[in-house]
């Protein structure tokens, strides 16, 4: 199985990278891309995931959004045949209800393939 | 993520605590949470799924403490309905990181379409005028149209986003 994983820095992401590695022993070709994310601490937490899925023995490629992370992440799984989406399943509010940002809804809407939402 | 907020300030709101009778007929005593948290513990035990709204109440025990904890932290504004001794209803304002601060409301099962909600959401607000709170928003799901007509009529508008959730704002000054 082709994973590809959207990872924006947040709580959630980190459940995302979680679930992937669970799914570790079925996936061949993790490709992980990062959007939302700070220029500052992008080349730190880029590392930060190389090394973490590399420690559990997936080898990653991980590549960096640009403007539109959703279309991005729809058109990276058709055009090179993923057959799974892995997302952060959103932020939570001050008082703890989940949202939903523009880049979740937009893979949900238009996605091909599955999607998990991760939390 | 903060709605825009209309331009005018809304009415007067009443202050807890306070006895109303709903539209069944019970009396129900509307109050501020002080330190005990235990009977909102066992109200949340008691709700329905079908009722959560994005993610909360969570359905544990152990995550509702936690819930709870956050909710009633310093600087965080919260009123229970009681009927007797029994927890039935909730609502709470948490702040964000603008000076506005987000409301949410429950009510158990038995115990709505009584116009209980309508009046915690009035009494929250008269305890923040109290308090000089400003700017007041929720989130709500799009389908729920009885919660939707419950937040207009009380003066909350729609804050106009395309998201899954709709976004409504309330200025109390």
């Amino acid at each position: 199985m082709n994973i590809l994983l959207g990872f924006d820095g947040s709580a959630m992401a980190d459940q995302a990278i979680t679930e992937v590695i669970a799914l570790s022993e079925l996936a061949e070709d993790v490709t992980v891309i990062l959007y939302d994310i700070n220029e500052d601490s992008l080349a730190d937490i880029d590392a930060r995931i190389q090394d973490q899925l590399e420690s559990n023995g997936i080898d990653a490629e991980i590549r960096h959004a640009e403007e539109n992370a959703g279309a991005q992440i729809v058109e990276t799984a058709e055009s090179e045949g993923f057959d799974r989406i892995v997302v952060p399943g959103g932020s939570r509010s001050p008082l703890g209800k989940i949202q939903l940002n523009d880049v979740v809804e937009f893979v949900l809407l238009n996605a091909q393939t599955s999607v998990t939402l991760a939390r | 993520m903060t709605p825009d907020f209309p331009d005018e300030p809304c009415d007067d709101f009443p202050a807890p605590p306070r006895e109303i009778t709903d539209s069944e007929g019970r009396t129900i005593d509307i109050r501020e949470v002080e330190d005990e948290t235990e009977p909102l513990v066992e109200m949340y035990l008691g709700f329905d799924s079908k009722d959560r709204a994005q993610g909360i109440p969570p359905g544990k025990e152990e995550d509702i403490r936690e819930w709870l904890d956050v909710v009633t932290q310093e600087g965080c504004y919260n009123i229970v309905a009681y009927h007797g001794e029994k927890a039935i209803g909730h609502v709470m304002l948490v702040g964000d990181e603008t000076g506005a601060y987000e409301l949410a409301i429950f009510v158990l099962q038995s115990y709505q379409g009584a116009h209980i909600g309508t009046e915690l959401v009035r009494t929250i607000l008269g305890l923040g005028q109290e308090e000089d709170i400003e700017r007041v928003w929720l989130t709500v799901e799009r389908w729920n149209q009885p919660a939707v007509r419950l937040y207009k009529n009380i003066g909350f508008e729609e804050s106009g986003t395309d998201s899954f959730e709709l976004e409504m704002g309330l200025r109390l000054a």
